[in-house]
């Protein structure tokens, strides 16, 4: 369900809608069930130290907010875990380590994922999309490939290689709705098997010159995400040694953010150069996926917490103007209307 | 499915197991794929809608095509032209053994509502074969149970003058429903046919009159997708499916006093007015599974949003007519 929210300010909203979890009246309400009291204060406690980290994370220079971002997000994921499971969610590692590369890019830095059931990738991930796939380790590079909203800056910044993001430009017809991908945006290998879920939303999709077309199916299941913007991207597959893995954007962002923030707590011999006088021009990119974390994270898990999809949107709302819609009865009217006249 | 659909689809089945049917098969992917047929007699003669008889029809008339069109006309051989008149004969021996109750009750009719008397009424085309199968015998047996029969004979006993009327009266008659059914286009019913549907059950004669030609169109129409499924099975190996896998819009379900009707979109297919294919996709999360005969279908293309083709289907009843709702109000 989607829910469109008037804000002026998306970030102070959506954590005014978490906050509310900070109280144990408001957890109350929301469970509708007794939870043991240590399990409420553990909720509200995370809810508050998650924000306190994510406020902090605009004082402070990349030196520290990789750090700080992940540490909020992994506060709000434990919160969120125990209002989902309404039991206690106990962690004991992280589920990944890191690997660092001779590559001066930070990208090629390797994180290893462990299928440990008290890690919190395999704990967290269980609970918030059961039916993904990871590999046995993945790079930062391809965690950047899985975020829409870097899709640009990554083809930029790491040339010649494709995001796995495909946008999709929904044309909204007289008649229907079509939706297709320029083919500017696709690898040249690409096919439908390599989209998650493809076979769920569409049919079999078309070729033209300019454009990969794709048509809803019946009876669709609504696929892929929306960046920020409101445009709407299909994921791949990623792949590797040939096999296929679907990894969902929360838990992409956990691999990734553990990444950054493990660099820059444990080898600031790597991470200041970066920070000070990055070489590579990955610079830009870190910048944008902590930026998109600190916008996203806490209003992907609202609406994992309250089961709908909130859009903060600065539009006002509550008039639907539909003064300038032309249907074909009211066309029919009009030329009445003139023949009358006559 | 009805029992008539039950016999029908014995019957096709058996079709496919007869030796005959691998020559026809082979024969008709030969006209469609050689280069010496595909672009004249294969084109033209499945664009006549009237199974083998239009390929038989295009090699009759090929002399005076040559000469008279640029279109260069090769002639079907021995070997084409014996499977596929075989093939015609054999259609047109089911229609006469499924119409022959009217040869009782109503002799002026049973040639006019065979749908080949329209495009062949001196049965120049067609010699008698001797059909000997226990299944066309039961899926015969059972249309002559529909209730078109069974209407037309209540209607004779209030009306017998109406057996009066000539071979010529009742071809006109047929010709002017069909006539205007075609006018008022796909989405309607002729506002006469629903008013005759409205008076079914009067004793007036002309409501009695009415009645009957409703349910001669209504065999016609029996007869016609009946013949093509045959045509079909004789022909390919597979019946068109639309599912959920082609169709992406479906912009028309509704009904009117003649049947039902659909309206769909699908991203590519290419089609002849007449054939036959199944429906079979959910909708709402209704299954919707029906046999159709295809009205129209409209094709379109471009760069920036590829390939659509709208298909507007008439959906075959239990007797596989396409007008199952003309005779729904009408008791026996």
């Amino acid at each position: 369900m989607k829910e469109y929210k008037y804000s002026e300010n998306s970030i102070n909203d959506i954590w005014k809608g978490l906050l509310k979890f900070s109280y144990i009246t408001n957890i109350d309400k929301y469970l509708n069930s007794t939870l043991d009291d240590k399990l409420k204060n553990s909720i509200a406690g995370s809810i508050i130290q998650s924000y306190e980290y994510f406020n902090s994370f605009q004082n402070v220079t990349l030196n520290t907010s990789p750090l700080l971002i992940y540490y909020g997000y992994v506060n709000l994921l434990y919160a969120t875990a125990i209002l989902k499971t309404q039991t206690n969610c106990i962690i004991k590692n992280h589920g990944m380590s890191l690997k660092l590369s001779d590559s001066p890019s930070i990208g090629d830095t390797i994180i290893n994922l462990f299928n440990s059931p008290d890690g919190a990738l395999f704990k967290y991930s269980n609970i918030l999309s059961p039916d993904d796939s990871y590999p046995n380790s993945i790079s930062i590079k391809d965690i950047f490939s899985l975020i829409p909203e870097l899709k640009f800056d990554f083809e930029e910044c790491y040339l010649g290689q494709k995001s796995l993001c495909l946008p999709v430009e929904t044309v909204k017809r007289r008649e229907d709705t079509v939706e297709r991908i320029s083919l500017e945006a696709i690898s040249q290998d690409l096919s439908e098997n390599n989209i998650i879920d493809y076979e769920k939303a569409y049919i079999t999709p078309q070729l033209t010159n300019k454009y990969l077309i794709l048509r809803k199916k019946l009876e669709n299941r609504n696929i892929g995400l929306r960046s920020l913007s409101g445009q709407k991207y299909l994921i791949q597959y990623y792949n590797q040694s040939n096999k296929k893995f679907k990894i969902n954007q929360l838990i992409a962002y956990q691999i990734g953010l553990f990444s950054l923030g493990y660099l820059s707590r444990y080898h600031p011999e790597i991470w200041y150069p970066f920070v000070r006088s990055d070489q590579t021009g990955e610079k830009s990119i870190v910048e944008g996926f902590l930026i998109l974390s600190q916008r996203k994270i806490p209003n992907l898990l609202l609406n994992i917490i309250l089961d709908k999809e909130i859009i903060f949107t600065n539009k006002a709302l509550g008039t639907i103007d539909i003064s300038k819609d032309i249907n074909d009865e009211y066309l029919a009217k009009i030329v009445k209307e003139e023949i009358r006249k006559t | 499915m009805s029992e008539i659909r039950n016999k029908l689809f014995d019957l096709t089945k058996e079709i496919g197991s007869l030796s005959i049917r691998n020559d026809i098969l082979a024969n008709f992917e030969r006209i469609h794929q050689d280069k010496k047929f595909q672009s004249n007699i294969g084109y033209l003669g499945r664009g006549k809608q009237s199974q083998f008889m239009g390929y038989l029809q295009i090699n009759e008339q090929s002399d005076i095509i040559n000469k008279k069109t640029p279109i260069r006309i090769t002639r079907l051989d021995k070997e084409l032209l014996d499977s596929f008149t075989y093939g015609n004969n054999y259609i047109r021996k089911i229609n006469s053994l499924c119409l022959s109750p009217l040869l009782d009750i109503l002799p002026n009719a049973y040639s006019v509502v065979d749908p080949y008397w329209f495009i062949d009424q001196e049965k120049k085309m067609y010699s008698n074969i001797e059909l000997q199968s226990e299944k066309l015998d039961e899926f015969v047996k059972q249309f002559h149970k529909t209730k078109p029969f069974g209407l037309i004979m209540s209607r004779l006993k209030l009306a017998p003058d109406l057996k009066r009327i000539d071979k010529k009266g009742f071809a006109m008659g047929i010709y002017e429903i069909k006539k205007s059914i075609a006018k008022a286009g796909f989405e309607n019913c002729p506002k006469d046919l629903f008013e005759f549907g409205l008076r079914s059950n009067s004793k007036s004669l002309d409501a009695l009159l009415n009645t009957v030609f409703l349910a001669l169109l209504y065999l016609n129409s029996s007869i016609e997708c009946i013949d093509q499924l045959i045509f079909q099975k004789f022909t390919s190996n597979k019946l068109i499916t639309l599912d959920e896998k082609s169709i992406f819009n479906v912009s028309n379900m509704s009904s009117n006093a003649l049947g039902k009707i659909y309206e769909l979109s699908i991203a590519d297919g290419f089609f002849f007015g007449g054939e036959i294919i199944l429906t079979n996709f959910k909708l709402n999360e209704i299954t919707v599974k029906d046999f159709c005969s295809i009205y129209g279908a409209a094709f379109n293309f471009s760069q920036d949003f590829g390939s659509e083709t709208k298909v507007m289907l008439r959906v075959l009843d239990e007797n596989f007519s396409a007008y199952g709702n003309l005779l729904s109000s009408a008791h026996i």
